[in-house]
């Protein structure tokens, strides 16, 4: 069945789009990533505008993560405090990150930038988080997290205690991790979540059965104020096709958190990094290879 | 430009006919005028009317008598877009009663393009390296001929009028002019037909196709007859490419009130979350 879609202009499969809806939402139940990366280029293979994929997966990842960040508070498995922490964060971060872009867009070099970032940073989050959950083995305790090794971590200003994530730190940490979220989000568009997920594990320490839940509460803001964003500037949310995606995801993301839940954490970990590589080497492997077409053509002039 | 060919045979003739005509009805008014007394600039009024009339159906009647040497149309002039559009098709057909060939263009509003060129750096890396802007350039365009325009013996006329994907008006570099005409006939928004179905030496029809992607937007489809070189007629067909119903209503909200929108948006994705949580958990 084809629907049109008024903003894409253009019509698609509604099974395909609800198909794709699905399994990027059974990631963002299982991981608490967003699972943007999944849908967006996607989107942009099957001929969407890319301005109009990234708005409207931001849409779609508004409700996956609220229905996630629901079945997660139910469990009482959010941390509320570092949740806000790290929303702050994250709008300090995306305010900064569009400056970026505008400074680094100037210089003409952005691609480059962006592209290297990327891989250098996902890279780095892939194999440190494999090597870690291969030597962790079952469940096993890891390594003490940053926060507790580093003593100049444990001298900062703003200590303050973490109720549910059983922890006693500067609350400057997780405005750090947020904002850098928020800074990689409005870079690239798609990605904040393999950068928190990992960071809250690793360098805040956070309990794994907590991190999926505040991960996600954090993303329902992002997104939503991505999409406002984009509904009132660019005017590129599709509805229609978020609506797609959303029905398609929400019931992945009740798939995911199923599965999630049954896997040990650390298996789960895993599997994440697996993903993040994926994609890294993806990443790499597009800029490193000769291209099909070595040219492009997009709609208007800016 | 309807027609415009023979025109000036064509004037003078009506000119003369039409001085006649205008005498005679001149008179036999004047003639009824003095008959009756009242109302003189009544009389004056039907008098201006009636010639109008009589103008219009002499000229209408001196234009028709003539066969054209070339008469086309559409089944529409019209394409709507809705939820269901998944591209379409309109029939152009029409005769030709000259020798000639008949050549077809339907072009859609222009647009500005910008063109990227990827290049290796540092031995492995492929980034856009260069870029091309192109202004003004038709979003759609499908040509189609009696016969390749390769074929025509002077196609000096082509490259004036701009006919053929060849002569579309594009200022830059000709790598990325290619490289837009390529991205633009896979995208089936440019397409190029070299037969046009003629039914007898006369009567021709073509199949526009319009794809699902086709900008919105004002549209002419022109159809010529070119002899030898020389443009003989010329018919030109306008066409609107519109949205309708529950389309046009989320675009217009979309453009005009776009925090409105966007607020519709997230909300409306925050109640789906939420309510699919209440049905799946119930509480």
């Amino acid at each position: 069945m084809d629907l049109y879609l008024p903003i894409a202009e253009m019509s698609v499969n509604v099974f395909n789009i609800l198909l794709l809806g699905f399994i990027s939402g059974s990631i963002s139940g299982m991981f608490g990533v967003g699972g943007g990366f999944l849908t967006t280029p996607f989107l942009i293979f099957i001929g969407i505008p890319p301005a109009v994929a990234v708005a409207s997966s931001a849409n779609q990842i508004v409700a996956t993560s609220f229905f996630g960040f629901l079945s997660h508070w139910r469990k009482a498995n959010v941390d509320f405090a570092m949740g806000y922490f790290m929303t702050g964060g994250g709008i300090i971060g995306s305010v900064l990150g569009v400056w970026v872009f505008s400074l680094l867009k100037g210089s003409g070099q952005i691609d480059l930038v962006i592209s290297v970032l990327y891989i250098t940073l996902l890279g780095s989050i892939g194999i440190m988080m494999g090597l870690e959950s291969l030597r962790a083995g079952d469940d096993k305790p890891s390594k003490p997290p940053l926060s507790a090794r580093k003593e100049w971590i444990k001298r900062l200003p703003m200590q303050r205690v973490f109720v549910r994530s059983k922890l006693e730190i500067s609350a400057l940490l997780p405005l750090w991790v947020g904002s850098v979220s928020g800074l990689v989000v409005s870079l690239l568009g798609v990605g904040g979540g393999f950068f928190t997920i990992p960071a809250m594990i690793y360098i805040l320490g956070m309990p794994t059965s907590v991190v999926i839940g505040t991960s996600l509460f954090q993303i329902i803001f992002i997104t939503a104020t991505v999409t406002l964003l984009q509904a009132a500037t660019t005017h590129t949310v599709d509805i229609v096709l978020a609506l797609l995606l959303l029905t398609g995801s929400v019931a992945g993301a009740q798939a995911g958190t199923r599965i999630g839940s049954k896997v040990s954490p650390i298996k789960l970990r895993g599997m994440l990094a697996l993903i993040v590589l994926t994609v890294a080497t993806k990443l790499l492997i597009d800029l490193a290879s000769t291209p099909e077409n070595i040219y492009s053509v997009t709609l208007g002039v800016e | 430009m309807r027609n415009c060919s023979r025109s000036l045979p064509c004037l003078a003739a009506n000119r003369l006919f039409l001085r006649f005509a205008a005498h005679v009805l001149a008179c036999t008014l004047r003639g009824n005028a003095r008959k009756t007394q009242f109302s003189l600039t009544a009389w004056r009024l039907l008098k201006q009317f009636l010639r109008n009339i009589g103008v219009f159906y002499i000229l209408l009647f001196a234009v028709s008598a003539e066969a054209k040497p070339l008469i086309a149309d559409m089944s529409s002039y019209r394409i709507e877009i809705n939820s269901s559009f998944t591209g379409t098709s309109l029939l152009l057909f029409g005769t030709r009663n000259e020798t000639g060939d008949v050549v077809i263009g339907v072009r859609g509003p222009e647009n500005n393009y910008m063109i990227r060129k990827k290049e290796q750096v540092g031995g492995f890396l492929w980034l856009n390296r260069r870029k091309q802007r192109l202004y003004d350039v038709p979003s759609f365009y499908i040509v189609a001929s009696s016969r390749p325009l390769k074929e025509m013996r002077n196609t000096d006329v082509l490259k004036q009028l701009g006919i053929g994907l060849p002569n579309i008006t594009m200022q830059g570099k000709e790598e990325f002019v290619n490289a837009f005409l390529a991205h633009q006939q896979i995208n089936a928004l440019y397409m190029n037909f070299e037969k046009i179905s003629f039914m007898d030496e006369s009567l021709f029809k073509l199949v526009l196709p319009f794809p699902d992607n086709i900008p919105r937007g004002n549209y002419t489809a022109e159809i010529y007859l070119i002899n030898d070189g020389v443009l003989t007629s010329m018919q030109s067909i306008p066409l609107h490419v519109e949205r309708t119903g529950f389309d046009a209503f989320i675009f217009e909200s979309a453009q005009k009130n776009g925090v409105l929108y966007g607020l519709f948006a997230m909300f409306m994705a925050l109640g789906i979350g939420w309510g699919a949580s209440r049905v799946i958990h119930k509480w």
